[in-house]
């Protein structure tokens, strides 16, 4: 047999033996098997290894397994899936830092709530800007006592 | 009744017994199946810790559906099933990661036959044979096919699972089936040739 031929029917013997090849390829592939040593002898090789595979036998933690499996058994039925597993343990002083933390929020949403919802009063008018709106014959008088000679120059120098 | 006893009853039975609340049948019922899954699993997911959780899984589903179970039905056929279904499950989750295939070389069957380098397989395979022996290199070998061949491999090859079996409960079409196993076939060949050319 060429080695070419022999080459062409190799690629095609595993799939051959797990029957994923045409009739018709599998007749090509047999007649050629008749014939060459060489191949049938992969052919044996590759038939070989599923029989190898079938000898693996890992080493199996039965015991460790089963102790699990028989600790989640005997929870007693009705206890939530929550409770099943256990909450992992908070260390006390984060606990109380977490107290803490709570209490100062809350106080602080408190006093912000509180001042604005409380409602303010009116800004009052300062005295001395009240003397604008005095009568005019009051606010000449105070003109000439004060120096200015116009209204307009007293309230941008008095302006607050 | 005693352990021994109880390993002598048919699956049906102590599906019965462990019904109305006899956990030693259910015991029962772990001790002659747990090899066979753990096996199954370890050989889909190449992880032991893995394949333990799965296998612990398989046997709390059961017991949670006990009530549901029929005595008369195939029971090693169920607990197969929902492994396979967790196995599958897992494998999907784990190709979230990126998965470097390191058979895929043997397919190209260009130039190297190991395009990576993995340990000593090619540089000295009768030391592997001597110093590891069969179990160890069949478990590297499994170790080195991709996840999506080592499954139809441990279904097929460990479990004698049938192909259209396979195909369903991957949800592949038969074909892609036999098409992995025979790539993978031919990669377990040269990572197995001392033992399989003997």
């Amino acid at each position: 047999m060429s080695s070419f031929e022999c080459q062409q029917i190799r690629v095609q013997l595993a799939a051959f033996l797990e029957d994923g090849i045409s009739e018709a390829e599998r007749i090509i592939v047999r007649l050629h098997l008749q014939n060459c040593p060489g191949c049938q002898r992969e052919m044996e090789v590759l038939q070989c290894v599923p029989l190898i595979v079938k000898e693996w036998q890992p080493e199996v933690p039965t015991r460790t397994m089963w102790v699990y499996i028989e600790q989640r058994i005997k929870i007693p039925q009705g206890v939530s899936e929550r409770a099943r597993v256990k909450p992992p343990r908070v260390p006390l002083q984060r606990k109380w830092l977490g107290w803490g933390g709570a209490l100062v929020a809350g106080a602080a949403a408190a006093t912000l709530a509180f001042f604005l919802l409380t409602p303010h009063p009116e800004p009052t008018i300062p005295i001395d800007t009240q003397v604008v709106l005095q009568p005019e014959g009051y606010l000449k008088q105070h003109l000439q006592l004060t120096g200015f000679e116009t209204p307009t120059e007293y309230y941008r120098l008095t302006e607050f | 009744m005693g352990r021994k006893e109880l390993s002598t009853l048919s699956d049906g039975e102590l599906v019965r017994r462990a019904q109305s609340g006899d956990l030693a049948a259910f015991e029962a019922i772990y001790d002659r199946y747990h090899p066979r899954l753990y096996r199954l699993l370890y050989g889909m997911l190449n992880n032991p810790a893995d394949a333990a959780d799965l296998t612990q899984e398989v046997f709390l589903r059961a017991y949670s559906d006990l009530e549901r179970l029929r005595p008369e039905s195939n029971l090693y056929g169920w607990l197969r099933k929902t492994a396979v279904n967790l196995g599958i499950d897992q494998l999907r989750r784990q190709k979230v990661l990126k998965f470097e295939s390191l058979d895929v070389p043997l397919e190209n069957e260009e130039g190297s036959p190991f395009a990576l380098q993995i340990e000593d397989v090619k540089s000295d395979p009768h030391t592997l044979l001597e110093q590891r022996g069969l179990q160890e290199a069949v478990q590297k070998a499994l170790g080195y096919l991709t996840p999506d061949h080592r499954a139809v491999v441990a279904m097929h090859y460990l479990e004698g699972m049938e192909v259209e079996e396979i195909a369903s409960l991957v949800g592949v079409p038969v074909g892609t089936v036999k098409s992995r196993l025979a790539r993978a076939r031919n990669a377990l060949r040269r990572y197995l040739a001392p033992y399989v050319e003997g």
